[in-house]
């Protein structure tokens, strides 16, 4: 016995749009997979996927890494060579960017501090030493940066050099993309006169396109 | 036989044979009956599932609200994010943060507002063509959200505030260069008109000028001006202008206007008071006869649209449109600010009301025209489908049952930032470093505090009260 209601292509498109539409505009509402907790070794390439326009380990490393390359091969390193291990401080890197990267920016300053310790040309006075006396010297590079307070202050924790930096970036947007372009300023200072001895900005791009 | 197999879903359903007497129609009837109901209930639109927190702000009981926005977005605190931020989630963590704001959680209001941000403009990017057919196909809902600019530029302003709350200049300065970028977008495309927010200017004028940077302060303070005649500004660009080379013909007028005027104090205390007051109007849905709606989206839909719509019309088989409208609007009364006793001056920094109300405005000719397109895409399919199944009851079942499942899932697009202040004011004052008693009156509660201020310090001071 046949199909008794008749239905024809057109009854067919009909009944599929009373049905498919509806199903098509939930599935347009969106249904997602569940989420689960990954391990970076093992899920290949998972450290190289840009999660967004901040600053991840892979960017920091990358523009420290360039950053601490200049300093190896600049002429400061060999007068520190001279000078028999002389006392460094790392300060804050201040932040000017459009991102609020500012944990990822004290990450960065102990991978300074790792660089500096393991190249073995200075000594590097621990922030955690003199918590009070550093914690005074970033207030006064955090607002309004001066010279000659940084240098007192300097020869009160009893370090001969500072280094110091800022990490900025020009944001842009478009209707379908996001691009930010970082920069990691680096520089050292000498504390006795206020001269800057090293500096140099390495950069990367971070960006959400379509 | 079950509706699934009715609708033809399953394996070779439309060639099964069947002996179809009376008990077979009524099934069928009764199928279709239960398809709308389910339908129905599960398609309210996105301001019916808000309307009891919003009815527990009106009520002046923002914890109630929080926990019911919590609930919605299925965490446990306001500690928690949802496991997925796609679609409303984004939306409903945005209106958790005003709350979190009211009940003086700034870190976690920021970190809503943060995350809000940053998926909001994912999803301006993840926009597809497919989600605009969709909202002239299935419905007004289909698709990401799309936030309007005015809510774009307020979610880097209210992060300002939270930020200066706690006397975090830096995260400020953060929150008010991402305002920067955002600005700049909007002025490319819609020109420099849509992209001023005069507190926004104002709050990054009050950061930049605080982090010592007055060159950077005069731009913003320039823009709020550009905006509106703030006379709170007029002493402080007088004083910025002997730090600063940053000039325009509005600085310059004031500079003029004031010259030779006594120099106030060089390094102030200052305490400035921003007051969120009231709430935005929600967008709620509502039916309007089909020749009003007409009229609205006349500059929207060809002349044959118009035509195929009012010959629906007059055959009977439309009479309304469903579509989103602003709730009435709530008479908002201005603060009451008083420092140690004594009442100060208020300025209105924004009527984020008359912003809403104009975005929508924009918007309402194209929303309508493409609720007139789904309904006679849904009558069409209806008259097919009759057609299919002839003059029988089966062939009025199937109409009825194409039209009813469409029109179910057809959910009129609600979404929006609800939990925005209708007005935002500011109170800007210089005062004699110490202690001082601040009360603010709003919305039929007052708020109390203390604040210290040193010599050439600052403090912010915002009161949220979203009745």
């Amino acid at each position: 016995m046949g199909w008794t209601f008749g239905l024809n292509g057109v009854a067919r498109a009909a009944l599929l749009v009373a049905v498919a539409l509806p199903a098509a505009s939930t599935v347009l509402g969106g249904c997602g997979g569940s989420p689960k907790a990954v391990r970076g070794s093992d899920v290949q390439g998972l450290d190289d996927e840009a999660m967004g326009t901040g600053l991840d380990r892979r960017d920091l490393q990358q523009m420290l890494h360039e950053n601490m390359e200049s300093l190896q091969k600049s002429a400061l390193v060999k007068r520190w060579e001279g000078e028999n291990r002389p006392a460094v401080a790392v300060l804050s890197m201040r932040n000017e960017t459009t991102e609020h990267i500012d944990s990822v920016l004290n990450a960065l300053i102990t991978e300074v501090e790792t660089s500096l310790v393991n190249a073995g040309h200075v000594r590097v006075i621990s922030r955690d030493s003199q918590p009070e006396m550093i914690k005074e010297v970033q207030k006064q590079q955090s607002d309004a940066f001066d010279a000659s307070t940084v240098a007192r202050l300097g020869n009160q924790v009893g370090v001969r050099y500072f280094v110091t930096g800022r990490v900025y970036n020009a944001d842009e947007r478009q209707s379908d993309e996001r691009r930010v372009q970082y920069f990691l300023f680096m520089r050292v200072l000498d504390v006795q006169t206020g001269d800057i001895l090293w500096q140099n900005s390495a950069g990367l791009t971070k960006a959400i396109v379509k | 036989m079950d509706c699934q197999a009715w609708f033809g879903l399953g394996a070779g359903a439309l060639r099964r044979p069947a002996a179809v007497g009376g008990r077979g129609k009524w099934s069928r009837a009764l199928c279709f009956a239960a398809l709308a109901g389910l339908s129905l209930l599960g398609c309210a639109s996105y301001s019916e599932h808000t309307k009891e927190a919003r009815s527990a702000l009106d009520a002046g009981d923002a914890d109630k609200a929080l926990k019911l926005y919590n609930e919605r977005l299925e965490v446990k605190s306001a500690k928690e994010l949802p496991k997925e931020l796609s679609g409303d989630n984004t939306l409903l963590v945005l209106e958790r943060s005003m709350i979190l704001q009211q009940l003086q959680q700034y870190a976690l209001s920021s970190r809503d507002m943060q995350v809000a941000d940053k998926q909001i403009e994912i999803l301006d990017f993840d926009r597809k063509a497919i989600d605009d057919i969709g909202k002239y196909l299935f419905s007004d809902s289909t698709g990401p959200y799309k936030a309007p600019f005015y809510e774009k530029l307020l979610i880097n302003t209210q992060n300002m505030l939270n930020y200066l709350q706690v006397g975090d200049l830096n995260g400020a300065r953060i929150e008010a260069r991402r305002l920067a970028v955002m600005q700049s977008f909007i002025a490319n495309h819609e020109g420099q008109g849509a992209s001023l927010i005069g507190p926004g200017s104002y709050l990054a004028g009050f950061i930049f000028e605080k982090s010592g940077d007055p060159q950077e302060a005069l731009r913003y303070y320039d823009e709020a001006l550009q905006f509106d005649s703030f006379h709170s500004l007029t002493p402080v660009v007088v004083r910025l202008a002997a730090q600063a080379s940053y000039r325009t013909p509005r600085i310059t007028k004031i500079l003029d206007a004031n010259a030779g005027a006594p120099a106030g104090p060089e390094e102030p205390a200052e305490l400035l008071i921003v007051v969120n007051n009231g709430r935005v109007p929600a967008k709620i849905a509502k039916r309007v006869p089909i020749g009003l709606a007409l009229t609205y989206a006349s500059a929207f839909i060809s002349p044959a649209q118009a035509s195929q719509a009012n010959e629906l019309a007059l055959q009977g088989l439309v009479t309304w449109i469903n579509y989103p409208v602003l709730d009435k609007e709530k008479k908002v009364s201005p603060p009451l600010v008083k420092v140690d006793g004594r009442q100060q001056p208020v300025e209105l920094a924004l009527a984020v009301d008359s912003e809403a109300k104009k975005a929508w405005d924009d918007a309402q000719g194209a929303v309508v025209a493409s609720a007139i397109t789904r309904m006679i895409a849904r009558v069409l399919a209806g008259q097919v489908a009759k057609k299919a199944g002839g003059d029988s009851t089966v062939g009025m079942l199937l109409s009825l049952g194409t039209q009813v499942a469409l029109t179910a899932n057809d959910v009129p697009d609600t979404r929006s930032w609800g939990t925005l202040p209708a007005r935002i004011a500011t109170s800007r004052l210089t005062l004699e470093p110490g202690r001082h008693e601040i009360e603010v009156s709003v919305g039929g509660s007052v708020r109390r505090q203390t604040v210290e201020l040193t010599p050439g310090g600052w403090a912010v001071v915002g009161v949220t009260a979203l009745r």
